[in-house]
């Protein structure tokens, strides 16, 4: 019941996301016909030495394999950036930010505190893995509709490194949540977070293997490389450290 | 601890941000009673009850519920499983219907009964289908207190259960809880203001005053012995400071002296009239009496 409670709290930002990230996969997917009609209408790339000529040619290089397309404008950019921000909204709140009152009902409870924060992250992380699978999947569904298709094991590898990193976002949330009372500090901490990430990203130009961005993007994969292990076992490690200060700092907490 | 008590603190302290809200408080509640805990705002009642329930921890001394460390986090999860708790919000999750709140509740407790649960449904008049949202301060009450009755504790802790409701609704909270406690044997230990409230169920008192126990004991006892004595002297009354055990307060009004006496009446008696008063008045006084003079507000 601690799990049923703890996604009660949570469902409309779980099912806001689901909808918008599957209808923007869907999207994505089924745009691709106008895209490479355009994209092949397109007589001479711009020149490639500036980095908006850059960006151009590879994005019409993209747009000219399916695969490529729905990796580089979903698994790279939106689903990523609108995974880690559902991530963090689903990740804020908590026993910090309920009412006074609801929240000693909740500390009266027959539960230890561990417990009531143990269901709220295995929640919101179960949530977290369906935003991350449920778009990927559609986008599988979805291509025969404009004769297209996406192998589904590309599907799951690319989710899989999706919710590796939204699950880093998410107990960044989940461990502001326990200094703040408010929703939005943690909300504005961990997104500011994750644009230092990818500030750091666009400077360095990524650190190889090891960058949290690249992984979540499934970069590796992308380029054949494989899954992006070292960095996926890394990034479990950090949502568990942030996940288990965060539950200590609850434990120690007077209400 | 003794099996007599259900609740007990040995000089129990907890400092908040350079706040002292208790200040080595020593209580002892006994199994089976229905005791009232009695003391102005701000003076350690909630504090009290939270470090009792694992939700604040003591900064030192001891406190311990069915011989269990309130600041162990195991044992405190032991405490509350056999512990109804009613917080003077009220508070309930919002997002809950009513029946939905009373079955997240009893998922909590193996030995919740169904029973009691649609018979205290029925009394409350509470609407099964309603949002938690949309419910009275009343409704909210009595479906508190449902919550806290029907999951087969032996204790109930209640922070100013009343507060905010009207007569009717009190005295029916009030009645639910005493055939309660009659029934099961439960132990009650409610904080309140209301001092109607405790006089009227109460058969224990705890008073607190900035942090300790001022006076504490069985109702009828404190009545009893408590004694308002009135001396009236031709003149202005003496300034006199008595050498009897018991003495509580001495007030001065021109030619009266009224003096409170806890103990040892006839000794306060006898002092008194070597002061040569004209009439002496000995009086039994009211729980508000005790009351103010506990907390050392002038009445």
């Amino acid at each position: 019941m601690l799990w049923q409670h703890a996604f009660i709290e949570t469902r409309w930002r779980f099912w806001s996301g689901l909808v918008l990230l599957t209808l923007s996969a869907a999207l994505v997917a089924l745009g691709y016909p106008q895209v490479a009609a355009t994209a092949a209408g397109l007589a001479q790339p711009p020149a490639g030495n500036t980095v908006l000529g850059r960006e151009i040619a590879e994005a019409l290089e993209m747009a000219k394999r399916f695969d490529s397309y729905v990796w580089s404008q979903w698994f790279q950019k939106n689903g990523a950036q609108l995974g880690a921000f559902f991530a963090v909204i689903i990740g804020t709140g908590g026993l910090l930010s309920q009412g006074a009152a609801a929240r000693l009902f909740t500390l009266s409870l027959p539960v230890s505190r561990r417990q009531l924060l143990g269901a709220r992250a295995a929640a919101g992380l179960g949530q977290v893995a369906f935003l991350s699978l449920v778009p990927a999947l559609v986008i599988v569904v979805v291509s025969p509709l404009i004769a297209k298709s996406f192998p589904v094991l590309d599907a799951l590898a690319y989710a899989l490194c999706a919710f590796a990193g939204c699950a880093v976002f998410f107990s960044l949330a989940f461990f502001f949540s326990s200094m703040f009372g408010s929703m939005w500090p943690p909300v504005v901490l961990a997104l500011c977070a994750g644009a230092a990430l990818s500030a750091l990203d666009q400077i360095t130009g990524g650190t190889g293997g090891f960058s949290l961005l690249q992984m979540m993007h499934g970069e590796s994969y992308y380029y054949g490389r494989g899954l992006p292990w070292p960095t996926l076992m890394i990034s479990a490690g950090v949502s568990a450290a942030l996940l288990y200060a965060g539950t200590r700092l609850i434990d120690r907490q007077d209400f | 601890m003794s099996d007599s008590f259900v609740i007990e603190t040995a000089d129990l302290r907890k400092r908040y941000d350079g706040v002292e809200a208790l200040r080595g408080l020593t209580l002892a509640v006994p199994a089976g009673s229905i005791c009232g805990f009695l003391g102005r705002t701000g003076s350690g009642k909630t504090t009290t009850i939270k470090v009792l329930l694992g939700m604040a921890a003591p900064t030192s001394g001891r406190a311990t519920v069915f011989g269990l460390a309130a600041d162990s986090p195991s044992a405190s999860v032991q405490i509350r499983r056999r512990t109804g708790f009613v917080g003077d919000d009220k508070g309930l999750y919002d997002a809950m219907t009513v029946r939905g709140m009373v079955r997240y509740t009893a998922s909590f407790y193996p030995k919740w009964s169904r029973e009691m649960e649609e018979h205290y449904l029925r009394r409350f008049e509470l609407p099964a289908a309603r949002g938690i949202k949309t419910l009275s301060r009343g409704m909210r009450t009595k479906l508190a207190m449902l919550l806290a009755l029907c999951r087969g504790a032996d204790l109930l802790v209640l922070d100013e259960p009343t507060t905010g409701l009207d007569p009717a609704a009190t005295e029916e909270v009030l009645q639910a809880l005493v055939g309660h406690a009659a029934d099961h044997g439960t132990t009650v230990f409610f904080s309140s203001h209301q001092l109607a409230d405790v006089e009227q169920i109460a058969d224990h008192v705890a008073i607190i005053d900035r942090g300790r126990i001022a006076v504490a004991g069985v109702l009828d006892d404190l009545r009893q012995n408590y004694r308002r004595i009135q001396l009236v002297f031709d003149g202005e009354a003496p300034d006199y400071t008595f050498q009897t055990k018991g003495v509580e307060r001495v007030k001065r009004s021109g030619r009266v002296m009224t003096v409170l006496s806890s103990a040892g009446i006839d000794g306060v008696l006898g002092e008194a009239r070597v002061l040569n008063p004209l009439s002496t008045d000995s009086a039994p006084v009211t729980l508000k009496d005790i009351f103010l003079d506990a907390v050392a507000v002038e009445d």
